[in-house]
């Protein structure tokens, strides 16, 4: 074998050349006085390093750490954003079932030219009379309201939803690149 | 008394019982977990375990104690608020240490690091003694003197080198962990080092 080639001295060191190059690199030790000094001093150094005692510490920390805990405001955490946003469309969708249908005085649309012929054939599926009554009855002070009075309804309605949803995702967001940047 | 062995979690709830003692026996991942099940008081007893190793990993970056302390409370502080992301089968220093160089390394990035200038190669070899350990007070004068021109030759390093000589060095990182925590790719990883050792070698050799 000829000389070790610069990076070697270092995988060697750190037990990363393979099998047959580490036995090839041991065999070259014992012959070659320059290589060996080469390693000897690198190795040395390294050792002195790993040797270098702790720092005493000068302060206790876990008082003024709980203390900070105790007082610092929490950051929105991910779980919290998650769920929040997993609500939030649940209740759109259910919102969307309950009042659609009755708004716009749909039977349950469940029957179509893609249903089996079978259920075709059954009696046409509608809303229970007790539920369509519920759902008239919750949605109808909607009934009385105006055109510029529904307009400033949905516009708060979608602003606050804008507003709340880019602060969940922020939230969301800032918690993930905090996990990635600190804890990888 | 002896259910608060077995349920030291509510021992806080007995004005006599010392919190310290509570906790001492419990590992880490289950303090972690505690923590989680909302007895923050558990963090403290982590704290009290991780805290010199901490911050001797910021001392080491930085080499301000002033800095490193601040820094390893700064560390403790966000670790207490990532806790949901800490995997409690695995072991809590590492995780920590690895918190604490990120906050380091940020810090330093921001910052103009003092650098030495290395220019010739010397291809001179140097044999690295270390001094002896007895009480003898030169010896230990020695060993001092010895022990800061280390920490003098890390803080000599540029900020990336020095990061890869704490992470393989002290932190016992593997190059793949070395690489997943600095976002580096492993080949930069090799060169790091590789240049690391060299500078820290010749500057070690060029102040005796």
């Amino acid at each position: 074998m000829t000389h070790f080639a610069p990076e070697q001295f270092d995988l060697y060191l750190d037990n990363l050349l393979e099998p047959a190059e580490r036995a090839a690199a041991d065999a070259h030790l014992l012959v070659c006085s320059a290589c060996q000094n080469e390693l000897i001093s690198l190795r040395d150094m390294i050792a002195a390093l790993e040797a270098l005692p702790p720092d005493r510490l000068p302060a206790d920390l876990t008082g003024p750490v709980l203390a900070r805990i105790a007082s610092a405001p929490r950051p929105w955490p991910a779980r919290l954003a998650q769920t929040a946003l997993a609500t939030q469309a649940v209740i759109v969708l259910a919102l969307s079932a309950w009042l659609v249908p009755p708004l716009l005085d749909w039977p349950l649309p469940l029957v179509g030219p893609t249903l089996p012929a079978w259920l075709e054939e059954g009696p046409t599926p509608t809303i229970p009379p007790e539920l369509a009554a519920l759902a008239r009855a919750g949605i109808a002070p909607l009934d009385a309201l105006g055109l510029w009075q529904w307009g400033l309804i949905l516009t708060l309605a979608g602003a606050a939803w804008l507003v709340t949803n880019r602060l969940l995702l922020q939230g969301l967001m800032r918690s993930r690149r905090s996990e990635r940047g600190l804890s990888r | 008394m002896e259910w608060i062995v077995s349920q030291p979690w509510r021992a806080h709830q007995q004005p006599a019982a010392e919190p310290s003692d509570a906790w001492s026996h419990l590992a880490d991942g289950r303090l972690a977990t505690l923590v989680g099940s909302g007895y923050p008081e558990a963090y403290g007893e982590l704290v009290r375990r991780h805290q010199t190793a901490v911050y001797n990993v910021a001392y080491r970056l930085v080499g301000e104690r002033e800095e490193a302390l601040d820094l390893a409370q700064e560390a403790f502080v966000r670790a207490y608020h990532l806790l949901a992301s800490f995997d409690s089968e695995r072991p809590f220093g590492p995780w920590i240490n690895r918190i604490v160089t990120n906050l380091a390394l940020n810090g330093l990035a921001r910052r103009r690091v003092p650098t030495v200038s290395l220019d010739a190669a010397n291809n001179t070899t140097t044999a690295w003694t270390l001094p002896d350990d007895s009480a003898d007070p030169e010896r230990l004068y020695l060993q001092g003197e010895h022990q800061a021109r280390l920490r003098q030759a890390i803080l000599a390093l540029p900020a990336a080198y020095r990061a890869v000589v704490e992470l393989r060095h002290f932190q016992e990182c593997s190059y793949e962990e070395i690489a997943a925590t600095l976002e580096i790719p492993l080949s930069d990883v090799k060169s790091r080092l590789f240049r690391a050792r060299r500078r820290l070698r010749q500057w070690l050799e060029e102040h005796p």
